[in-house]
């Protein structure tokens, strides 16, 4: 079932729109669980959009800060919050790229004391890590290379698991798009990632 | 090709730190103009914890506590009391510091920010009070609250670098531009000296100035002042203040030997130690 994929019912009884109501309302304990339930996901996201773990954080510490900020035009998708969430959180990851240079700098000095202040990494760990950012890094070279809407459909439905109804609602366009456009950029992707010497001539 | 997406949840560690900068923000109610200022705190409290020898893992022959030692609590509020009790790593008032230590620090930094604690408040309100002397003497632009705080050190063992970032406004304009000021111990791991590139030395002739630097990013320009007393100065004036707007101002009217003076003015000082 995708909405328990999505870790969307596996939080018990409470129902993203409550969330959603007590989030336009101001409840802070609704902010928190909305953070228990969708951190991960967001933290993912952001990463499937930055390519960098430690830019992935902050970018998603930021995704809810602006959550709260926003709170009054919070709104549910068939029910879900993690459509809506997406949103914002892309428009965070856009920003966070553009000011990213900024940020290495900033990161030099707070990642020294986040390295300092952490249980250090196993070094496969690191290196798992590090071959992550590569690969996600491969990928979003080879998807800047589909047209923008392309783009953004294949990452929500087949990166970040949204349905293609949710995927629909959230760029407003028909479902009938969103599927054959998703089919399209698979094609062009798989091309696009395939090693040269596996290329049709 | 769904199959080679990285998927990785987030530490347990920055998990937990990340939720209590998240609840403390959003109550104190500074979320709307002050994003970046509690991750800041939360990491200047990390930093200053650091300063003062952080060695959970570090020591050796000192094995990585069990798990349970580890995990930030984060299914209760901010405000949990921390279920863990200190792991059996040495400790001294400024000296290596556990990680429950660490999460007490954190909690309790959450129910008092660092920028109100009252050996570092009225500091970076005279911080606020140097750069309108120096940059707004009308006191036409620049915002009367301090809007943040970068801190290195920490209060028990000796602040090493305090700074902040104020807002600049132009009336009739709706965007904002920035001042940011930081006072360090040394330029290195000055913020203001990694921000920007290519710093090239720049003339002075005021007293207790043994070095100035400039340098300038697209809109941006900073100064970075060594002075006598031993301490370095670092000043950015950018026309957009990029945690609070995205529009900039149309112009951030002040000249590099304004900023210089600025820097070089003796009462940017840090906490007594």
């Amino acid at each position: 079932m995708e909405a328990t994929r999505l870790g969307i019912s596996e939080s018990g009884q409470v129902t993203d729109d409550d969330l959603a109501g007590r989030l336009r309302s101001g409840d802070p304990e609704a902010m928190g669980e909305i953070y228990d339930r969708y951190a991960d996901r967001i933290y993912g996201f952001c990463f499937r959009r930055t390519a960098s773990w430690s830019l992935a954080e902050d970018a998603m510490a930021a995704v809810f800060l602006e959550v709260w900020r926003v709170r009054r035009r919070v709104e549910t998708y068939g029910g879900e919050l993690l459509p809506w969430l997406y949103g914002v959180a892309a428009n965070v990851c856009r920003n966070s790229l553009r000011g990213q240079r900024r940020q290495v700098a900033l990161r030099a000095k707070l990642h020294a004391v986040d390295g300092d202040a952490s249980v250090a990494d196993p070094a496969d760990r690191v290196a798992a890590r590090v071959d992550d950012e590569r690969r996600m890094a491969d990928l979003l070279h080879a998807v800047a290379l589909l047209g923008e809407r392309d783009r953004q459909i294949l990452m929500l439905v087949a990166w970040d698991g949204l349905t293609y109804q949710q995927a629909a609602e959230l760029l407003g366009v028909p479902v009938g798009t969103v599927r054959s456009r998703l089919s399209r950029s698979r094609a062009r992707l798989a091309e696009l990632m395939r090693p040269d010497d596996e290329r049709p001539e | 090709m769904d199959q080679q997406i990285p998927d990785r949840p987030l530490p347990d560690d920055v998990r937990a730190r990340r939720r209590v900068e998240l609840m403390t923000s959003i109550g104190s109610g500074h979320e709307h103009r002050r994003r970046w200022l509690v991750p800041a705190a939360a990491a200047a409290v990390v930093a200053g914890l650091v300063g003062g020898g952080y060695a959970v893992s570090r020591a050796a022959n000192d094995p990585a506590p069990p798990r349970s030692e580890r995990s930030l609590e984060v299914a209760g509020s901010g405000e949990a009391t921390p279920s863990v009790a200190p792991s059996a790593t040495s400790t001294t008032d400024c000296g290596d510091i556990t990680t429950a230590q660490l999460e007490r620090s954190l909690r309790r930094h959450a129910r008092q920010p660092v920028w109100e604690d009252p050996a570092i408040a009225p500091v970076l309100a005279s911080y606020r009070d140097i750069v309108a002397r120096h940059l707004d003497p009308a006191g036409q632009h620049l915002q009367r609250d301090v809007s943040g705080v970068q801190m290195g050190g920490s209060i028990r063992c000796g602040v090493s670098s305090l700074g902040t970032k104020l807002g600049w406004t132009v009336a009739g304009e709706d965007g904002e531009g920035m001042v940011q000021v930081e006072v360090n111990r040394s330029a290195h791991g000055s913020q203001v000296a990694m921000s920007l590139d290519g710093w090239e030395p720049v003339p002075s002739g005021l007293p207790g100035v043994t070095r100035a630097e400039v340098a300038r990013d697209g809109g941006r320009t900073a100064v970075l002042v060594t002075r006598a007393d031993g301490l370095v100065v670092g000043i950015i004036a950018d026309p957009l203040f990029g945690n609070n707007s995205l529009t900039p101002v149309s112009d951030l009217d002040v000249s590099v030997d304004d900023l210089v003076a600025t820097a070089a003015d003796p009462d940017l000082a840090l906490p007594a130690s």
